[in-house]
């Protein structure tokens, strides 16, 4: 089974990665919006929208921890090996959730500190590009 | 070709030539669950292959075992090797698993069979099942 050996930590993570990257464009793109187009205050609204998608990050996940303790091994017929196997599968399962979430803070914590400075000082950062204040 | 007691299906003849590699397959399935864990960094990923591993084993070996009970192995893909065919000899694809089956002469069972997970090797390992049963393959050319 060589290919479970060779799986990357990165796998299954492309929609948090896509969220945090649209969080922190959407950032960039009010206050690029609000010099380029609108007015000072303008720069802030693209992080307000980064805020509400990284709430998106929360419910985003593959299930695998609940599928590992619900899998189905085949018995052995060894009352130890099968413990073994049962044991394996609540291992897993915390291993599984523990490893999720250490990839979903990474892409939260990002997400959520851009998009909320970007909300509070957007329009401030505006400014000092030459946005108009008014 | 044997058959249960009291009827049923057609087992596949040399029962040996799938019970040995399922048997090994789900070993190393469930030995790849058991490691996926360790370490914690980078579980998620290896427990989810490992999960999927085990679930494409069962769909394969449910789809074996429908084929057997409709007696419709003729009806799959002939195996090819290049652009060379074998007549008798079919494959059946259930991602990541792939087996070639000798059909028997009656086209309706397996003489035997060999399977095994992507990245295949079943044209290296070929000469598994032909090498056992010329004749069958012979009477399979027949056949066509």
């Amino acid at each position: 089974m060589s290919d479970v050996s060779e799986a990357k930590p990165s796998e299954g993570t492309t929609m948090l990665a896509v969220a945090m990257v649209a969080a922190v464009l959407l950032s960039v793109g009010g206050i690029a919006y609000a010099v380029t187009y609108g007015v000072a205050v303008d720069g802030g609204r693209g992080g307000a929208i980064a805020v509400a998608l990284t709430f998106f990050i929360l419910f985003v996940g593959r299930g695998t921890a609940e599928a590992a303790l619900e899998a189905e091994l085949p018995k052995t017929g060894d009352p130890s090996e099968d413990a073994a196997l049962e044991l394996a599968k609540i291992r897993n399962s915390v291993a599984a959730m523990l490893d999720w979430s250490r990839k979903e803070k990474l892409y939260l914590t990002i997400s959520s500190v851009v998009g909320t400075l970007t909300w509070g000082f957007g329009d401030l950062i505006a400014i000092q590009l030459g946005a108009p204040v008014s | 070709m044997s058959k249960p007691e009291g009827g049923g299906p057609f087992f596949i003849e040399d029962e040996t030539s799938f019970t040995t590699p399922r048997q090994q397959a789900l070993v190393d399935c469930v030995a790849a669950f058991k490691a996926a864990a360790k370490p914690v960094r980078g579980a998620e990923a290896r427990v989810a292959a490992a999960l999927a591993d085990l679930k494409a084993i069962e769909a394969f070996m449910i789809e074996v075992g429908r084929l057997i009970e409709a007696d419709a192995f003729r009806s799959l893909p002939e195996f090819k090797r290049g652009r060379e065919r074998f007549d008798g000899y079919h494959q059946l694809t259930v991602a990541p698993w792939r087996g070639v089956f000798l059909v028997s002469r009656d086209g309706v069972g397996i003489v035997a069979m060999i399977f095994s997970r992507h990245p295949h090797a079943l044209e290296r390992r070929f000469e598994e099942i032909t090498a056992p049963y010329p004749a069958a393959a012979e009477g399979a050319d027949d056949d066509e």
